[in-house]
């Protein structure tokens, strides 16, 4: 786990220093530790845990920084709400007319296009507020609708009971109880350690009740940002979330080498980058039609193409298993690898167009350039 | 796990603006600042969640991993007290004397639980491994709550280079260690460590690996956060393998620990920010160790009155076995003290390290069957941070504001 994590965000770096998406870093970094034997399945295990916790973690930071005063900005709203819809429609009847899926699938996996922009490769960039903002809010609202559409999708029966009641009361009160708290800790290292209990305790409850954490995480979030702003919520989150997602990523990566690289040969991949590459186009459309539809954040467009975080936190769960004549996890390499990557490499000439340049110093706002040496901590 | 969940946040309602408006006793508020009520939360927390199987199981597995990594943390904080530089600066009588109190009450006290190992065994479920056993309970009952000002009728007592007794603690427990180590011959890789002189000498290459690796990373990364997070990463590469081999994690972060202090120029930084990894790390600890505990204490088999009567028998034992050692010790450095101050300097609290102490026990080949004998210790922790003798609250507050941490 400490070796992964470590590689992982020095490769994420390095990535991001080379003009490339961290994104890309991290996956090569789960996929240079997947075959080297470290892993045993008993180590793969706890490391998915610690991943799924650092997972919660990322999620509250998406409910906490959809903020109020985001929603109610029609200028990222707008085209928000106009990426998603036409990401999820572009890539439904690209699914179900072009693979054949049930309408149900397709949906869950149009949401997943949709979802997916970069909330956190973003903080790194200077002069990137808006598109981090309108990153945000496309990922959240991707992300409540799926959630919406998962509920009503489910077989489960959820029967009204004490227990019910008593956990959803129990939620609400906890969110008022964090709110509170965050009024009254001044300091960051306080915060901080506030928001690892709720994201342990978001996860435990997430196990408990069977609900998916990421969605869990995200919804408290979100509560917590409605009942009050806190502007240090997403601050902190947020900080500690660029460090966790490499990590998530490199775990997600670690087990899509197989044993025997033998096994991939004559596989059909024209099929796997077909479908890959349908989540992209779904993407791509939202995008294009929100910059023809909305006056959206100008130059922000090209900058939440690529996918995030959110496609290795969320594809296990949504991908309709068996569903291609295909071993899942050759699809997982395709999809990640060409959707992931793939989207973002062909976003490289525009950005190097627009002046970005292949490799470059990261352009970090000036709150994290002062080195801190003054008493505490310093996470300010 | 809803009710649970509902009432702790209620609780936590009411007890944050009763905390707010009441001045907390003195013994409650040292109990506070030793993290018991993050113990208690733990405790809680763990008991409601034991009905679920499926998530003890995975709390059980996640607990063992991150609490054999905080050892290897609470190991290189202790490590960072002991800068040489800072040590030269006493008189060397002093230091001396230190180290004979500390070397005496580790021994005496060993040989005290070596002796009783009958009753440890029918009474408190020990499984075995009285050697082990007692040199952890050597180890545990010299060690000391860091920082420890004492303070009493307005004025400050001579602490007696407090900061000593604790790497002394460790740099002991290196030394013997090795000797009645569970494992004569320790396979790492292709390499094997067979003997005395070559399991002494992978805890310390193992430690200065570390801390050669935390001292690039303070180097080349300055953010803050950054850094704490490699920190930590970096400690759990290392812990791995001392959760492995069963070979004691906090020995390795201490010797990383001193290296770093003592080689690296970017001391400041190092301290404040182990400062502020610490008041986060050491909180998650204590409510790891309620949960590791729960599971024993509710159980109607638990023998609790054994449990307390060892917890009250050890509290005495300590005090009265440093009270004699202080008194060794005033042979070699002579200090011109009222019994007041001696007394108060003998019966100084146990604290976060003492609990690591405890628990490394866990990873080095110690069969705690009921975990009575943890349970009982661990009571006498709290006992001792309850007992803050002479001191009165304003005292107490102001030995607080001379802490560096809150």
């Amino acid at each position: 786990m400490g070796i992964l994590a470590i590689l992982s965000v020095i490769l994420a770096d390095f990535a991001e220093r080379s003009g490339f998406p961290a994104f890309i870093g991290a996956l090569l970094a789960g996929l240079l530790m997947g075959p080297t034997g470290l892993f045993s399945e008993a180590a793969i295990e706890s490391v998915h845990i610690l991943s799924e916790i650092a997972l919660v973690w990322v999620g509250l930071y998406l409910g906490a920084s959809v903020t109020p005063s985001l929603i109610s900005d029609r200028r990222y709203l707008v085209p928000s709400i106009i990426t998603v819809m036409g990401a999820t429609l572009v890539s439904f009847f690209a699914f179900v007319y072009g693979f054949g899926f049930a309408p149900e699938d397709a949906l869950r996996l149009g949401l997943l296009a949709s979802v997916s922009a970069p909330i956190l490769m973003l903080r790194s960039l200077s002069k990137q507020v808006e598109a981090l903002s309108f990153s945000l809010l496309t990922s959240g609202l991707g992300l409540l609708f799926l959630g919406i559409v998962l509920n009503l999708q489910s077989t489960r029966v959820h029967t009204i009971s004490l227990e019910l009641f008593l956990g959803i009361g129990s939620w609400l009160i906890g969110v008022e109880v964090v709110n509170r708290c965050l009024q009254r800790i001044r300091t960051d290292w306080g915060r901080f350690f506030l928001f690892g209990t709720v994201t342990l305790i978001v996860f435990l409850a997430s196990k408990r009740y069977g609900i998916s954490a990421l969605l869990l995480s995200s919804v408290s979030g979100l509560l917590l940002s409605l009942r009050r702003e806190h502007p240090d919520a997403s601050r902190i989150l947020g900080r500690l979330s660029q460090l966790l997602a490499p990590f998530i990523i490199a775990e997600f990566a670690v087990n899509l080498i197989p044993s025997d690289l033998g096994s991939l040969a004559g596989r059909p991949f024209t099929i796997l980058l077909a479908f890959a590459l349908c989540v992209g186009l779904g993407k791509s459309a939202g995008l294009f039609l929100s910059s023809r539809l909305s006056a959206g954040p100008p130059g922000a467009y090209h900058t939440v193409l690529p996918q995030g975080i959110l496609s290795a936190g969320l594809f296990i769960p949504l991908l309709p298993i068996g569903i291609l004549p295909v071993p899942t996890q050759s699809f997982e390499i395709a999809f990640v690898l060409v959707c992931g990557a793939g989207i973002s490499l062909f976003t490289l000439p525009f950005r190097i167009l627009g002046g970005g340049g292949l490799i470059g110093p990261i352009q970090r706002p000036p709150e994290d350039d002062k080195p801190h040496r003054s008493g505490g901590f310093g996470l300010k | 796990m809803s009710l649970a969940l509902f009432l702790t946040f209620l609780t936590f309602s009411v007890g944050m603006k009763v905390y707010k408006r009441a001045n907390l006793p003195v013994f409650l508020d040292s109990l506070r600042d030793g993290r018991f009520h993050y113990f208690l939360f733990g405790l809680f927390l763990s008991v409601s969640l034991q009905s679920d199987e499926h998530l003890s199981a995975f709390i059980e597995g996640l607990r063992y991993t991150l609490v054999g990594v905080g050892l290897v943390w609470f190991g290189f904080q202790t490590g960072l007290d002991f800068e040489i530089r800072r040590i030269r600066r006493y008189p060397g009588s002093d230091t001396i004397s230190q180290f004979v109190q500390t070397l005496a009450s580790l021994l005496i006290v060993a040989i005290l639980v070596w002796a009783a190992e009958p009753l440890l065994i029918s009474h408190l479920g020990l499984g075995g491994n009285i050697q082990m056993v007692a040199l952890v309970l050597g180890t545990f009952a010299t060690s000391l709550r860091i920082p420890e000002l004492i303070f009493y009728r307005g004025r400050k007592a001579f602490a007696g280079h407090a900061h000593l007794v604790n790497p002394a603690c460790l740099i002991l427990f290196a030394f013997i260690f090795p000797f009645i180590g569970e494992e004569a011959v320790i396979q790492m890789g292709p390499i094997s460590f067979i003997g005395y002189t070559s399991i002494f000498t992978l805890l310390v290459v193992l430690g200065f690996l570390l801390g050669i690796v935390l001292d690039f990373v303070f180097h080349v990364h300055k953010e803050a956060l950054k850094c704490a997070y490699l920190c930590l990463c970096v400690i759990a590469v290392v812990g791995g393998p001392s959760l492995q081999l069963q070979i004691p994690g906090l020995v390795i972060g201490f010797v990383g620990g001193a290296w770093l202090i003592n080689t690296s120029v970017q001391r400041r930084t190092i301290l404040e920010l182990s400062e502020s990894i610490g008041a986060a790390v050491e909180p998650i600890f204590f409510g790891l160790l309620g949960s590791l505990l729960a599971q024993h204490v509710v159980s109607p088999t638990f023998p609790f009155q054994e449990t307390m009567i060892f917890a009250i028998l050890f509290f005495m034992l300590r005090g009265s076995i440093k009270t004699l050692c202080l008194l060794i010790g005033r042979y070699i450095s002579p200090m011109n003290r009222p019994w007041t101050d001696l007394t108060a300097m003998a019966w100084r609290p146990l604290g976060a390290l003492s609990a690591a102490v405890l628990l490394q026990g866990l990873y080095v080949g110690i069969d705690f069957t009921n975990h009575a004998l943890i349970s009982g210790a661990l009571i006498t922790i709290f006992l001792t941070q309850a007992l803050p003798v002479f001191v009165t609250r304003g005292t107490f507050q102001a030995s607080r504001n001379h802490r560096p941490s809150s």
